[in-house]
């Protein structure tokens, strides 16, 4: 008898696919009373849930719409999505950054996305939302920030200042003509940008194999002149188009204690042609490094590089540069729009979200509501 | 000089102080290079130990899954005892035995896979990882393309966000970040802001 059951309790694993719209009830937005939005409306109807085998699959496509309920613009604001906190596909974050919500105002904020969460994980909401983080016009930060969304919003936001700058000589030193030309040259950069497909696994290569590296490459490195951390030696192991377990050393330069910092890595490949792979950051809470001294960054992981629907892009040689740096005091170092021009790396890098967002404005509503925007700041 | 201690300096290394004694620890810090350098030195270790530990990390989240799947199994067994005896239920011996039969297999299969048995281990674990539902984390790539970002085992996508859907065509900024995730920067069709979404693995 005993067999028998247990023979018949895994029946509940073979559920046939079944798709269903899920109900409103079973998004919950968790915000707490102190917090510096609200939930004004949501609409979740196009969000489908269905059962595959032992878990439930939720396609979520919402609409909502918020309100600013503090004293101060928002800047922007970080959400995250749980469908289960430690099971693989069961948590993501949505983050509007260059935003610019005066207090009272209702803002729209659009969540996509699929999670994934056991069939059998109790009742309730199945997936909860909650404000990881708010950033504000003068900086200051609300939230539980487990996601480090302060320091990435802080980033956004410093970012958009320096851009925004720059747009704006632009257009005082040229006229809109000049603006115009900076837009046309910023789009035709989104659209020409080379960039590679990526697949990243953590702690193994990403195809299961237990082929030993070719080689160790080394890091060839970029220098930021004011670049508060200093690059000291990098390298990683390559075979063919896959590369693993890059580590980084560096050194503090700056007259402050470091806690984070962050290397944008690029590769090229056999024809010449440079691409963006990734960062590669400080482990979280892990890294302490005052003045002078060096440590090490390094990340078990391997990343796979293909373009062009597939084809392996096999890695000739790797470059690095110090892109982010967080001060014990929270404060950070971003790279000067300059620097990273002066190194032919806007063609390379993804533009800011701000840049995104200006082009896709001169795009959509032409050169006047440009400078209007740009005028507000 | 009011130094910290040992132990404070090394639990502060490891990020494992409280943020209140953090924040005494930080403070002190600003001032005293004697404690920077023995911070330093056991971050130093720290980062030596884990890179040269002989074994894997232990995965306590998945291990948690697998205690609470074999659990789930034992009670799942149980229920369905349960209907067969109910006319007796409280006056059958047999029915107690019966449960008290489940409750132990699902105790004993708790512990075997506590214990990792190789001969037990596969085939409980994929009956774990069934009855969960959810792939495990180590076989889990996350993936950057063209149509947007993507957790997956195998062939099957279990996270996932198709940015083409919601930006236009070929504006969508991809990042990888070697910590362990992918996002997808884009002005959103509908609200006109830009929307970065992002990819996590379990952690």
């Amino acid at each position: 008898m005993l067999i028998a059951a247990l023979a018949a309790a895994p029946g509940v694993m073979f559920l046939t696919a079944q798709e269903r719209r899920l109900d409103s009830n079973s998004i919950q937005f968790d915000l707490r009373d102190d917090a510096p939005i609200r939930l004004e409306s949501m609409d979740s109807s196009e969000s489908r849930v269905t059962a595959r085998a032992g878990a439930q699959v939720i396609d979520l496509h919402i609409s909502a719409r918020l309100r600013n309920t503090g004293r101060d613009y928002i800047r922007g604001v970080t959400l995250l999505l749980l469908a289960q906190e430690s099971t693989a596909g069961g948590k993501m974050s949505v983050a509007a950054p260059c935003m610019n919500v005066a207090p009272g105002d209702v803002f729209p904020m659009r969540i996509d996305g699929r999670l994934m969460r056991p069939l059998q994980s109790g009742g309730g909401a199945l997936v909860r939302v909650n404000v990881d983080g708010v950033l504000f016009r003068n900086y200051e930060f609300y939230g539980p920030d487990k996601l480090s969304s302060r320091r990435q919003m802080v980033a956004w936001e410093m970012e958009a200042d320096r851009d925004r700058r720059y747009f704006k000589h632009a257009l005082q030193t040229r006229g809109a003509a000049g603006l115009q030309r900076e837009m046309l040259q910023s789009l035709d950069r989104q659209a020409n940008r080379p960039h590679l497909d990526v697949q990243l696994a953590r702690g193994r290569s990403t195809t299961k194999s237990t082929d030993s590296p070719d080689h160790q490459e080394q890091f060839a490195f970029l220098a930021m002149p004011d670049s508060p951390v200093k690059w000291q030696d990098g390298w990683a192991e390559v075979a063919g188009n896959e590369a693993r377990s890059p580590r980084i050393e560096v050194q503090n330069t700056s007259a402050k204690l470091v806690r984070y910092v962050e290397i944008a890595w690029l590769v090229k490949d056999a024809q010449g042609r440079e691409y963006l792979a990734g960062s590669v950051p400080a482990s979280e809470g892990e890294l302490y490094l005052p003045p002078g001294r060096t440590a090490r960054l390094l990340q078990d992981i391997s990343l796979r590089f293909s373009h062009n629907g597939g084809q392996p892009v096999e890695i000739r040689k790797m470059t690095g540069f110090v892109s982010e740096v967080e001060y014990s005091d929270g404060s950070l170092w971003i790279p000067k729009r300059e620097s990273l021009q002066h190194e032919n790396l806007l063609r390379i890098l993804p533009p800011s979200p701000e840049e995104q967002h200006l082009s896709d404005l001169y795009r959509k509503e032409g050169v006047d509501a440009l400078i209007r925007e740009l005028n507000k700041f | 000089m009011h130094h910290p201690s040992e132990s404070d300096l090394a639990l502060y290394a490891g990020n494992d102080l409280s943020r209140l004694a953090r924040m005494r620890v930080d403070w002190h810090l600003r001032t005293c290079g004697k404690c920077q350098q023995e911070v330093t030195e056991f971050s130093s270790q720290r980062a030596e130990t884990l890179r040269n530990a002989p074994e894997p990390e232990v995965n306590w989240d998945r291990l948690a899954a697998e205690m609470k799947a074999n659990i789930r199994l034992g009670l799942e067994a149980g229920e369905c005892i349960a209907p067969l005896q109910a006319p007796h239920r409280g006056h059958s011996p047999w029915a107690w035995a019966a449960l008290a039969t489940a409750a132990l297999v699902a105790v004993a299969a708790g512990g075997e896979m506590w214990l990792h048995h190789p001969w037990s281990g596969e085939t409980a674990q994929q009956a774990n990882t069934e009855l969960a539902g959810m792939p495990p984390l180590q076989d889990m790539v996350l993936e950057v393309k063209d149509s947007g970002i993507r957790m997956r085992d195998g062939e099957a996508v279990v996270s996932e966000l198709d940015s083409n859907s919601r930006g236009d065509s070929g504006d969508v900024a991809y990042t990888v970040n070697a910590q362990g995730g992918v996002g997808a920067s884009y002005v959103d069709r509908d609200t006109g802001m830009v929307t970065v979404n992002n990819i996590y693995y379990g952690q």
